[in-house]
């Protein structure tokens, strides 16, 4: 059996009803992905004339490597989108509300040139490559923990700009 | 596949009264990393409705204790009617919760988790073997430490709820 060349981060999800300013979230996440120095890609953008419905889909790399790249993943549906004016801290502000699901996953793609997959002897080779060199725990490991983590930054973000109770984060 | 064993069931905790959501989140958060588990949040919902803030996490985080071994434990967080409260504690004003929270902990106790074993059926018959007769005692000392952890968590989570009751 050949050897996968991606490996999945699980997914992460966010649901919320309230108030946000959605124009300010949008900007929040896409300044992560260049902060990161991912390069973005917009997959998807939905929203029917006169619905209030959105559905998001984006999706970024990164070249850890150049045998390794990291794939960071947002899905964003956002139902019920209604204009809302806010008075914080004596201030008049314009906010929207709505019910919102958030997910957030990845992928590690290994050989993302695909220098190995171009003849049969060089597939082979990767495969051994991956399975008595390019050890599971420690080498990929240490990708997958940091992919991990860098998913959970993004994250740990969008939880602090919704300004959840659960935003905090130990790690 | 990896064998996995449930070792405790439906461990709850309920409070209703004064506290600090975000603290309690946080003591989560703490006691998983400084007992060297990894994170996995897998649910995180938030609704703000009128009787207040109705709040939902679904936490698995897991530490692999060897190749062969790994403690899953699986934290389900409900709270209902959500507020915030100014309460006056030596006369300072601290801004505070109110409102349930359930509580529910289950722990899992997986071995061969990476699948080394089970790639054959010869593997799998060896497998059951060692495990039944030659590395039973270890694996249940393995087995109680789970349980231990478990009930070090709980403790700890009751101990920060009574906390508010005084």
């Amino acid at each position: 059996m050949p050897k996968p060349t991606e490996v999945p981060i699980p997914r992460e999800k966010i649901q919320y009803i309230g108030t946000f300013n959605f124009d300010e979230l949008y900007k929040k996440m896409q300044a992560w992905y260049a902060e990161k120095e991912y390069k973005f890609h917009e997959k998807a953008y939905k929203q029917k004339p006169g619905a209030s419905d959105i559905e998001l889909e984006w999706e970024g790399y990164r070249n850890e490597t150049s045998y390794v790249r990291f794939w960071v993943n947002i899905y964003v549906h956002i139902f019920d989108l209604q204009d809302v004016e806010i008075i914080q801290e004596g201030v008049k502000k314009k906010m929207n509300k709505a019910r919102m699901q958030i997910e957030v996953w990845g992928r590690i793609q290994l050989d993302w040139q695909e220098e190995f997959a171009k003849t049969r002897f060089f597939r082979r080779l990767r495969d051994f490559f991956h399975t008595f060199v390019f050890s599971e725990t420690k080498d990929l490991g240490l990708y997958w923990d940091k992919l991990y983590y860098h998913i959970y930054g993004l994250h740990t973000s969008i939880k602090d700009y919704l300004d959840l109770q659960t935003k905090y984060t130990a790690y | 596949m990896a064998e996995k064993k449930i070792v405790v069931e439906n461990l709850k905790i309920e409070y209703e009264g004064l506290f600090s959501i975000a603290e309690l989140y946080k003591l989560i958060d703490r006691w998983f990393k400084d007992q060297g588990y990894d994170k996995k949040e897998i649910k995180n919902i938030e609704q703000v409705g009128h009787e207040g803030k109705y709040i939902e996490l679904e936490l698995v985080p897991w530490r692999n204790v060897s190749d062969y071994v790994k403690y899953e434990i699986k934290l389900r967080l409900f709270a209902r009617n959500v507020k915030e409260v100014d309460v006056e504690k030596d006369g300072v004003k601290v801004k505070l919760n109110q409102g349930k929270v359930l509580i529910i902990i289950d722990g899992y106790f997986t071995t061969d988790h990476e699948g080394r074993w089970e790639s054959r059926p010869t593997m799998f018959f060896w497998r059951t073997i060692l495990d039944k007769y030659f590395y039973r005692g270890p694996l249940v000392k393995l087995e109680s430490g789970l349980v231990e952890e478990i009930s070090n968590l709980h403790t700890t989570l009751k101990a920060f709820l009574n906390l508010y009751r005084y």
